[in-house]
């Protein structure tokens, strides 16, 4: 019984942890504006995502796979998610303008999936810099 | 019917919180919406259609099968122009040889989504030269074989490898009858943006689908024929093959061509004169 009633708080307090994370996620305050990469143009003034920073943070990977189907499946390109897309947008540049990849340390993508534990392949195949040739 | 209605809107239980006046008015409006929809489809069954095309999905349709023709008459010798455009193209130059890969291991296994072919005719000694890729088979044997459903055909002809699928396990490249595919053996550093490329998956000529699909109005080239067309050969035409009024077709109608290894009926989408 005092076994049950042991696990049965581990189980509240892991929720209540998963839930703050979860919260804090949400509302924007753990990754606020500062998590943009400097010299990116997501900085630039007047300049906004495609979808709200929020939802964007939780489901861009469901958006990119969705939109990543019907792009090279059935040419469609007129997607609002592309990776491409991401990436012009949030590379970060160093002083001379030189891109600096998306996943390296502290960068744009690299910043969260380092955070949450996260190991992507997308960038296996995939530029990390925006296209300048 | 709305006799019927009347009855159970007077009795029924869902009903009870309604005014019976604004479910009138409620009931009125859907039924003229509905009404109005199934006149616009009877009426004008073709503007509808021609609206959700316009404004629609953006999805290819088999309204077009992309092809192409081969002039090998006019394909220079020694020339590699198309080579070379094909691989700055598809940033198939910014893949590396590996320092342990000797030289004619690298020769052999290098990505190359275009290669050209010099035949000659052993009886009488004439050579013909020709650029092979992909031919965009109707049937592709590729397609045939796949596993996992990553090497497909586009509904506008172009046979591609879903490399969010592929898993490498290259029965397509032994299915292919003109030996047109590739496999990346080792890590890529550099990839274009609009050419991904990564280790352990297969891929083809795709003829440049990023112009077709990014196409903005006017005539949408391959960079191959820009090449060509560029020193002065004008050896490949590329096209739609089911428009009747495209230069590709009215070629196609004019002389006639050759599919290669036409015995195996895949009809190809690229085909070439004078061989």
């Amino acid at each position: 019984m005092a076994m049950c009633v042991a696990t049965g708080l581990r189980r509240i307090a892991g929720l209540l942890v998963v839930g703050m994370a979860l919260a804090a996620l949400t509302s924007g305050t753990a990754f606020a504006v500062g998590s943009l990469s400097p010299g990116s143009k997501a900085l630039a003034p007047g300049s906004s995502c495609v979808g709200d920073p929020n939802d964007m943070r939780r489901n861009h990977m469901r958006y990119l796979n969705h939109d990543r189907d019907r792009a090279v499946q059935r040419g469609n390109r007129s997607i609002n998610h592309s990776l491409v897309g991401c990436i012009d947008c949030h590379a970060g540049r160093e002083a001379s303008g030189t891109p600096i990849p998306v996943s390296d340390k502290g960068q744009f993508c690299a910043s969260c999936h380092t955070y949450t534990g996260i190991r992507i392949n997308c960038f296996q195949c995939h530029s990390q810099v925006p296209e300048e040739r | 019917m709305s006799d019927d209605l009347n009855k159970s809107s007077a009795h029924g239980v869902d009903s009870v919180c309604v005014e019976p006046a604004l479910e009138q008015q409620q009931r009125r409006a859907f039924l003229r919406n509905t009404v109005i929809a199934a006149g616009a489809a009877v009426v004008a069954p073709g503007l509808l259609i021609t609206v959700a095309k316009a404004t629609g999905s953006g999805d290819v349709t088999s309204n077009q099968r992309w092809g192409m023709l081969i002039d090998t008459d006019k394909c220079a010798s020694g020339c590699t122009a198309c080579v070379e455009a094909c691989e700055t193209e598809n940033g198939i130059d910014l893949v590396v040889q590996p320092k342990r890969n000797p030289d004619h291991l690298w020769e052999q296994q290098r990505p190359q989504w275009i290669r050209k072919v010099k035949l000659q005719d052993q009886q009488t000694g004439v050579v013909t030269n020709l650029p092979i890729m992909c031919q965009h088979c109707e049937k592709p044997p590729c397609c045939d074989v796949c596993p996992t459903g990553a090497s497909f055909k586009r509904a506008d002809g172009i046979v591609m490898v879903d490399r969010h699928i592929c898993i490498g396990c290259r029965y397509c490249m032994m299915a292919c009858p003109y030996k047109a595919r590739s496999f990346i053996h080792q890590h890529v550093a550099e990839q274009r943006s609009h050419a991904p490329r990564g280790i352990g998956c297969v891929e083809s000529c795709n003829l440049c689908a990023h112009r077709i699909d990014r196409d903005q109005g006017g005539e949408v080239t391959t960079a191959c024929q820009d090449a060509c067309a560029a020193a002065g050969h004008h050896a490949i035409l590329f096209g739609d093959l089911k428009d009747p009024e495209s230069a590709l077709a009215k070629a196609l109608a004019e002389q006639t061509s050759r599919q290669i290894r036409a015995d195996l009926e895949l009809n190809t989408g690229v085909r070439y004169t004078n061989i």
